[in-house]
């Protein structure tokens, strides 16, 4: 069976005052990573994951924190996780 | 992963490099490049290498880099009469031939004034650009580029990663 | 190794993609991009390259120490911007994985052995080793038994350093560079002619030149920057002739106008033949020659500089006369060359009358400005003096000299060959500014700057570059130290002189090095030495340009420079165990005192403080010895030229330019020497001045075709002829280490007409021997290669160390200037 990783990029657009909050919800995510902030309460998160399914789910869940007034897709990308794991040196 | 990655680039900049890989035993053939062949002798000769031929670009070491070329060159005309790289490589050539054209320096003066067309002193490509053969390396080469050195720093800058 | 992993190359993509579409600032994190200007932010510094005497300018980037890119400085009037592939790799040349990084001494059981192994050693025990061998040696033979090999690889004040620890120091002349492989016959062409070394010309000549005429030189490969500008002036001035002569078929053949493959030798039947031509066709500037052109016709049968003994020299006239001449008149010397006519000319050559005339007509034609240009074709030939001296034979008697566009144009082979090797005067007969040893005023003047006792300098001339090999192997030297070169691999005929005199048991080798070369490995003591931007150096290249660079960045491990090797070594010696009593009863200041303390800490060398070195850069000899050396030993080196046509700036001047040409008087470099107007050295009113000379006229010459030391036969069918290839810098001890240009091309081949190939039954591919009477090497076949010899003739190159082709090559040099002629010798190819 060949495994797939998925790493995609959004962007989050929030309420400045309750930044904080969402970053921490963010955060407790299991395959989410914040990549950069703003003050502006611009969030760019990176995900990493073994299907689109969990994406397209932590999307959803994101997009319904308090404070969130947005959440986008920017980048998808899928690759083979053999692959990867033959470059990085990880034992099969 | 991550600590494990920084922690192999940052060794060639950290640790000075050793001599050869059986540096601490004493030894008589020194010669690196001559595998162990002893002075006053000639071991065989290897076979003639191919030329890669893969059409793969390959990461430059540097922006400044010429790119390598990726496959064969034989019996290329360049000379006086015709440029055989241009065929592909020159400005309105890539559109067919989706081969990379040649930059922008190369419509440069000795002055550094941009000409209509490629400047006569880039005339011959293998000057800077080389094929290169699947001859395995004699000896290894630790230099590192910017972006490792770079994320050393960052290393060094942050503390513990 | 590898970089950035996949995973992290994909999400820094994904990341710098949001960030762009929310306009943010991309992330540092995000890898591929990072814009934090204190980590982006690199240290740009000039340096001139570290390989062939071109002298182009590079821009070097550091990083936390490291080297991190190179590429060619556009401010750089030399090359403009542009690196030949070998330059674009500079960044590289450095960080082989082998670099030696502590001295390494042959040891049996603790104890020094000559058969023993190389054991790591500190400095300390490396110096004492050597100190006790020196002192022993000198002791026993006098300054004669010890010897130095050094090179135009040295930094201008590494060849002054060691010129003067040797010539002063230890009063022995037996210090030679490998210049002496290389750039011999061009000195002894420049001193015979015009009385002082180094081209009137510079490269500005590449503009304003009608016609190129490339002797046996292939600028292509091994001056591919200066080749830019023949190709830019030949494409964009549609008028322009290129006239290509070699023995066989290279890439600068690509750009000829007018081909022309020659047989080994009869570049002098051609030049001749050109100068009869200029003569019979009236194109003679008479005027020119009457004013400032003597003739002299030059001893013939001079032989071949082998050993005393060979046939060839017992049968030569004038072997020990070899450099003699007596005036001769204009009419003697046009009867002298009206032999050599064209029909001669192409009898001998095997050059098509048609291409002869052509390029005779280049030169005549009083319209057609004209540069010649050469390198070891001419000067590796054991008539390599007169090769050079025909040369300008055939511009002066057309007066196409010294003006722009009109020059016979020397390229040299190494990055200071002539600053170094030619200016310092580290050959074994030479002192500063053209001087010689054999000149007492010169010693007198020498001692006088050196601030030294009158006698100290030694009148004999030292033993050369191969001489110093036949002498380790007959026990004369035994004590023998050599300096950023790879003799063993360069040096003709390894298997005879070379290695049976490295590994003599009377003798004690030590090599400094930055890797672990061929030479290295038949050394008893190895040394680590810095490299390139790891000190701080000057070069002069061929045109006469001085250029400087600061230490970029600190050598690994133990490693130091040759300089501080040098004058750390001076320190092991005192006056009174290496000088004679006469001289020290006489001069019992000396007494006592260290070699360091007069030939370094003498009140000139070290009259600069640490402080004026530049903040910013490392300076490693300086901060050890505690006095900013490289100043001291210019500014004292400086001394010699100044007012003697051979002005250098101040110090300071060249960490500021891209380099000046001397001599730099008020201020201002000198493009065009011994001409009114562009040289402020000439008379007024003389318009040219050939002031080398006492009565300020330049040399014609009268010498014939003479027959090479070797040619094939039954036995040896063939001709061998040896040399470099683009993407390797000399034995190839950087260049092989950079995996780009090791695998752009990886082997030295047996480059070969497939016909020869065939006859023999051999194809692309077939290993074979190369055997010659001196020794055999092993290669394979090349018969679709770069280079396309004519039947007959093999090329192959010397960069490999599997494949060490000076097994093969003959011993055989030049009787003036002692060069050898790695160009010819007989050899037959025998399938393995």
């Amino acid at each position: 069976m060949t495994e797939e990783i998925h790493i995609s990029s959004l962007l989050v657009r929030s309420n400045p005052a309750q930044m904080e909050g969402v970053l921490a919800d963010i955060k407790s995510m299991p395959c989410a990573e914040i990549s950069q902030t703003d003050p502006s309460g611009k969030i760019v998160v990176l995900f990493e994951a073994d299907s689109d399914r969990a994406i397209g789910d932590a999307l959803a869940k994101i997009q319904l924190l308090d404070g969130v007034a947005s959440a986008a897709l920017v980048f998808h990308q899928t690759c083979d996780a053999q692959d990867l794991a033959i470059e990085e040196g990880v034992p099969q | 992963m991550k600590h494990l990655r920084l922690a192999i680039l940052a060794a060639p900049i950290l640790l000075a490099p050793v001599f050869v890989a059986s540096s601490a035993i004493a030894q008589n053939q020194v010669a690196t490049l001559r595998n162990t062949a002893p002075l006053d002798q000639e071991g065989e000769a290897t076979q003639i290498p191919g030329i890669v031929n893969t059409d793969i670009r390959q990461v430059r070491n540097y922006p400044d880099q010429p790119p390598l070329i990726p496959h064969k060159t034989d019996n290329y005309q360049v000379d006086l009469n015709s440029n055989k790289c241009l065929s592909c490589h020159s400005r309105t050539a890539v559109e067919i031939s989706q081969a990379p054209m040649i930059s922008v320096t190369h419509f440069m003066n000795r002055e550094g004034q941009t000409l209509g067309a490629v400047s006569p002193r880039r005339y011959f490509c293998n000057q800077c650009h080389v094929v290169q053969t699947n001859a395995r390396p004699l000896v290894e080469n630790e230099f590192v580029d910017i972006d490792r050195v770079i994320d050393y720093v960052n290393t060094q800058q942050s503390g513990a990663d | 190794m590898t970089g950035l992993t996949r995973r992290d190359a994909i999400k820094a993509q994904a990341a710098a993609a949001a960030a762009l579409a929310a306009g943010l600032p991309i992330p540092a994190a995000a890898q591929n991009l990072v814009t934090d200007a204190s980590l982006t932010e690199l240290k740009w510094s000039k340096a001139p390259c570290r390989f062939c005497g071109t002298g182009c300018s590079i821009m070097v980037a550091t990083k936390a120490g490291r080297v991190v890119a190179t590429h060619g400085d556009t401010q750089a009037e030399v090359n403009r911007g542009l690196n030949c592939v070998k330059g674009y790799f500079l960044s590289k040349i450095m960080y082989g994985t082998d670099r030696l990084t502590q001295p390494l001494l042959r040891k049996t059981n603790g104890e020094y052995d000559k058969e023993g192994e190389f054991t790591p050693v500190s400095w300390d025990e490396a110096f004492d080793i050597m100190a006790e061998k020196w002192k022993k040696t000198l002791a026993e033979k006098g300054p004669e038994g010890i010897g130095m090999f050094g090179s135009g690889q040295w930094t201008v004040w590494e060849g002054y350093a060691a010129s003067k620890l040797m010539k002063a120091g230890f009063r022995s002349n037996n210090i030679d560079p490998n210049a002496r492989h290389c750039m011999a016959s061009a000195v002894g062409g420049f001193m015979r002619t015009f009385g002082i070394d180094e081209p009137m010309g510079c490269y500005d000549d590449f503009e304003n030149a009608d016609a190129f005429v490339l002797w046996g030189s292939n600028m292509a490969e091994m001056h591919p920057i200066l080749w830019t500008r023949i190709t830019d002036r030949r494409f964009s001035h549609p008028h322009v002739k290129v006239a290509v002569l070699s023995t066989f078929t290279h890439r600068s053949f690509d750009l000829a106008d007018i081909p022309a493959v020659f047989t080994p030798q009869t570049d002098l039947v051609m030049l001749n033949y050109i100068a009869n031509y200029i003569i019979q066709n009236d194109a003679v500037h008479k005027d020119f020659v009457a004013k400032h052109v003597n003739f002299r016709r030059g001893n013939q049968d001079i032989g071949y500089g082998l050993r005393p003994e060979h046939p060839l020299e017992q049968m030569a006239e004038n072997n020990d006369k070899a450099g003699g001449s007596e005036p001769m008149s204009f009419e003697e010397f046009a009867e002298f060359v009206s032999e050599y006519t064209l029909e001669k000319a192409e009898e001998m050559s095997g050059v098509p009358a048609e291409t002869l005339e052509k390029i005779a007509k280049l030169y005549a034609d009083p319209d057609t400005k004209v540069m010649s240009l050469w390198t070891m074709g001419a000067n590796q030939h054991t008539r390599g003096v007169w090769a050079n001296n025909l040369l300008y034979n055939i511009h002066l008697l057309t007066g196409k000299i010294a003006t722009p566009g009109n020059s016979p144009f020397s390229l040299t082979g190494q990055p200071s060959a002539c600053g170094t090797a030619r200016e310092v005067g580290t050959f074994s007969h030479r002192l500063p500014a053209d001087m010689v040893v054999k000149n007492p005023e010169h010693r007198a003047y020498a001692e006088n700057i050196w601030k030294l006792p009158a006698g100290t300098v030694p009148g004999w001339v030292g033993s050369h570059a191969v001489k110093q090999n036949r002498d380790l192997k007959d026990g004369k030297i035994n004590c023998y130290w050599v300096q950023v070169n790879n003799n063993m691999q360069a040096a003709p005929n390894m298997m005879e002189e070379g290695l049976p005199g490295y590994r003599n048991p009377d003798n004690f080798i030590v090599v400094s090095d930055a890797y672990p070369t061929v030479t290295a490995e038949a050394a008893d003591l190895i040394l680590p030495a810095a490299m390139w931007v790891e000190k701080e150096g000057a070069y002069g290249n061929a045109e006469r340009r001085t250029q400087f660079w600061y230490q970029l960045v600190d050598a690994p491990g133990e490693s130091m420079s040759d300089l501080w090797q040098l004058a750390e070594f001076s320190k092991r010696f005192t006056t009174d165990e290496v000088w004679p009593t006469e001289i020290l009863d006489a001069n019992p200041e000396y007494k006592g005192k260290t070699l360091f303390e007069v030939l370094y800490a003498n009140g000139k060398v070290n009259k600069y403080e640490l402080t004026e070195k530049a903040r910013e850069y490392g300076n490693h000899e300086s901060e050890d010895f505690g006095f900013y050396i490289q100043k001291g030993l210019f500014e004292e080196y400086a001394e010699f030229g100044r007012g003697k046509a051979h002005d250098l700036a101040p110090f300071e001047t060249y960490h500021e330019t891209r380099g000046l040409r001397w001599p730099v008087v008020d201020g201002k470099e000198t493009r065009w020497r011994f001409k009114e107007g562009s040289d402020s050295y000439v008379t007024p009113g003389a318009d040219y001045e050939f002031y080398g000379k006492p009565d300020g006229k330049a040399v014609i010459f009268a010498l014939p075709y003479e027959p090479p030391a070797e040619s094939p036969d039954d036995e040896y069918p063939m001709w061998l002829a040896t040399g470099r290839v683009l993407e390797h810098w000399h034995s190839g001890s950087m260049t092989q280490r950079v995996p780009e240009l090791y695998q752009a091309i990886p082997d030295a081949l047996c480059y070969m007409h497939p016909d020869d190939a065939k006859a023999q039954g051999f194809r692309r591919g077939t290993e074979v021997r190369i055997i010659s009477r001196r020794g055999e090497i092993r290669t394979r076949v090349e018969t679709r290669g770069r280079n396309k010899p004519p039947k007959g003739l093999v090329f192959v190159p010397w960069f490999d160390a599997r494949r060490l082709i000076n097994k093969v090559t003959l011993d055989a040099t030049d009787p003036i200037s002692k060069q050898t002629d790695f160009k010819k010798c007989a050899v037959r190819i025998e399938a393995v």
